[in-house]
């Protein structure tokens, strides 16, 4: 599988020479597999953001190297701005920085800093908002008249606009309902199918990981704990829970029911294949036989 | 007589187009002394519309609202509007939007100056308030420092120092991280069962919903669903079509169900669900 972004040997300082000197990150190797969703967990503080920030030049490495597709993105300095247009990065709450007039021009932002014509960024203003399901209705609206959910959505959609080879989000569903969390997340999806990109959520629910993502990587106190496929990663569900993570529910209770004595495999971390693995063993009749 | 009484609230705004909104449409809701509800809906769904009528920060269209006797209407003396600010306080979803000074003790004492207490009262409240919400240790600590969940004990115990009846929390939780969440929801659990305080908690969260007394389900400005957790996250298929989750168990539980497993009705937590399925099982294997 061809490597989107590597993170080799990545150390972070901060506060160097204070007494809030942080390492904000100790020795991390990643990759992020080209084309696939991989979702970043772990708590507040445990580097998260900060390697989200270095993956499109934001934040430099104290030491170590950020890769995109093999190029070291820190070598050449003017090459920065390229590779924040190849890796589009959605902050927390990214409506908070919406300022256009318009919905349209918000969302053209980006491209036309690339400086695209006319033709091309209206082309790709439509296609971010028919992904992220905007209707071109709103265009000529202002993005403070929408809804919380819409903003949401104009903020995603002006990143998706640059058709970057990386798409990045921050938490991209918090503060929503369940039906906006799905919305996003189909949205970002949709992107990737769209697209081919790959794509990088970082997110503190195990439970939308479990839905979204094909990789997990859990980082705890500046360093990579465990990355990998989701069924790897779930696997670990004990130590994760330890670690204070809120596993999916529905893992922690097949966790549980398997430590009572009953025979159901690792791994399940969805509904769906709970109710699978379970409804075998709780339909038996009591003299054997299945259904 | 209950605490908060809300008799056929209204409530519009006026969109750009001065075109008028309806957010509130007719909602009746009685809230008791002590109680902890929850309030669930879609985003745009009016809850935080409702919360900002009880406490003076909206006037109402139409309809009544009494708060601990207190009629609020908008002649109402400032006397009495203190009052009912004082009686409800609320926490918002922003910690960083609601601290004010750059310590920690002299922001919780914000409220109570304002108020026009006198210091040595002040001082007792301030460290009662601390106390309760398990902050301490960080009297004298920047709230710029201090984790997401921290921010927010911190504005809990600024509104604890005004000696309220009753605290509103109008997605307190959403932004912080799973375990600034536990920390939150354990603090609300303990004023409510501790200090008798009546708990309004506004929320996506399906597993904070589960701990409160009673549900209140609000779909495009009205009620459309009232009961204990139990009752409301039994109605699976009601709830999916009003957009809005239920716990994993429970959905697990109800798709057993659908296959003829013979489970009881109300599981809600993951001890519930455990005990109810390894008892199916139990039996089974024998």
């Amino acid at each position: 599988m061809e490597t989107a972004i590597e993170l080799v040997d990545v150390s972070f300082v901060y506060g160097t020479g204070t007494v809030f000197r942080t390492d904000a990150l100790s020795g991390v190797s990643v990759k992020i597999a080209k084309g696939r969703v991989s979702g970043i967990i772990g708590h507040t503080g445990s580097g998260k953001s900060t390697m989200v920030q270095m993956m499109n030049g934001l934040i430099k490495p104290t030491s170590g190297s950020v890769r995109l597709f093999g190029e070291d993105i820190f070598a050449d300095k003017k090459k920065l701005r390229d590779i924040r247009f190849r890796v589009g990065l959605v902050f927390q709450y990214p409506e908070y920085q919406l300022f256009e007039e318009t919905v349209y021009k918000d969302i053209a932002y980006g491209p036309t800093n690339m400086k695209l014509d006319e033709k091309e960024i209206e082309r790709r203003v439509k296609k971010a908002a028919s992904l992220v399901g905007l209707d071109e209705d709103l265009f000529s609206k202002s993005p403070f008249e929408l809804s919380g959910g819409q903003k949401r959505r104009v903020a995603i959609a002006g990143i998706m606009a640059m058709e970057p080879e990386v798409l990045v989000l921050d938490e991209p569903a918090s503060g929503l309902d369940p039906v906006g969390r799905k919305d996003i997340f189909k949205a970002i999806l949709d992107f990737r199918d769209a697209t081919g990109g790959t794509v990088v959520i970082v997110s503190h629910s195990m439970e939308d990981m479990a839905s979204y993502a094909d990789d997990i990587i859990v980082m705890n106190h500046g360093k990579c704990f465990v990355s990998g496929c989701k069924e790897e990663v779930f696997k670990k569900a004990d130590e994760l829970c330890k670690m204070g993570l809120d596993v999916p529910q529905i893992t922690s209770l097949m966790t549980r029911l398997r430590a009572m004595g009953m025979e159901i495999p690792e791994g399940i971390y969805t509904v769906e294949d709970a109710a699978k693995a379970l409804l075998p063993l709780l339909l038996q009749k009591a003299g054997g036989g299945g259904v | 007589m209950s605490f908060i009484e809300i008799k056929d609230l209204k409530f519009s705004y006026l969109d750009e187009d001065e075109k008028s909104a309806t957010v509130i449409n007719g909602i009746n809701l009685n809230i008791e002394k002590g109680e902890f509800l929850a309030i669930l809906g879609r985003n745009g769904s009016g809850k935080s519309t409702l919360a900002k009528l009880m406490n003076m920060i909206l006037e109402p269209e139409s309809g009544e609202i009494t708060v601990d006797g207190i009629k609020l209407s908008p002649n109402m003396s400032d006397k009495d509007i203190l009052e009912v600010r004082k009686n409800v306080g609320m926490v918002f979803q922003n910690p960083d939007n609601q601290l004010v000074a750059t310590v920690v003790e002299e922001d919780i004492a914000f409220g109570p100056e304002n108020l026009g207490i006198e210091s040595s009262e002040i001082r007792r409240r301030v460290d009662n308030a601390l106390e309760t919400v398990g902050m301490k240790e960080y009297a004298k600590h920047a709230p710029s420092r201090l984790s997401g969940g921290q921010k927010q004990r911190i504005a809990i115990a600024g509104v604890l120092a005004m000696m309220p009846r009753c605290i509103i929390f109008d997605e307190a939780t959403a932004m912080l991280d799973p375990a600034g969440r536990d920390e939150v929801m354990r603090t609300i659990c303990k004023l409510n069962k501790e200090r008798q305080i009546t708990i309004v908690h506004i929320t996506h969260d399906m597993s904070e919903a589960v701990l409160a007394d009673r549900v209140v389900v609000m779909d495009r400005g009205e009620i459309v669903m009232q009961g204990r957790p139990c009752e409301i996250f039994s109605q699976v298929e009601k709830m999916f079509e009003i957009g809005l989750a239920v716990p994993q168990v429970t959905e697990l539980c109800h798709i057993l169900k659908t296959h003829g497993v013979e489970l009881p009705d109300g599981i809600i937590t993951e001890d519930e669900a455990a005990v109810a399925i390894f008892g199916i099982g139990k039996g089974r294997v024998q």
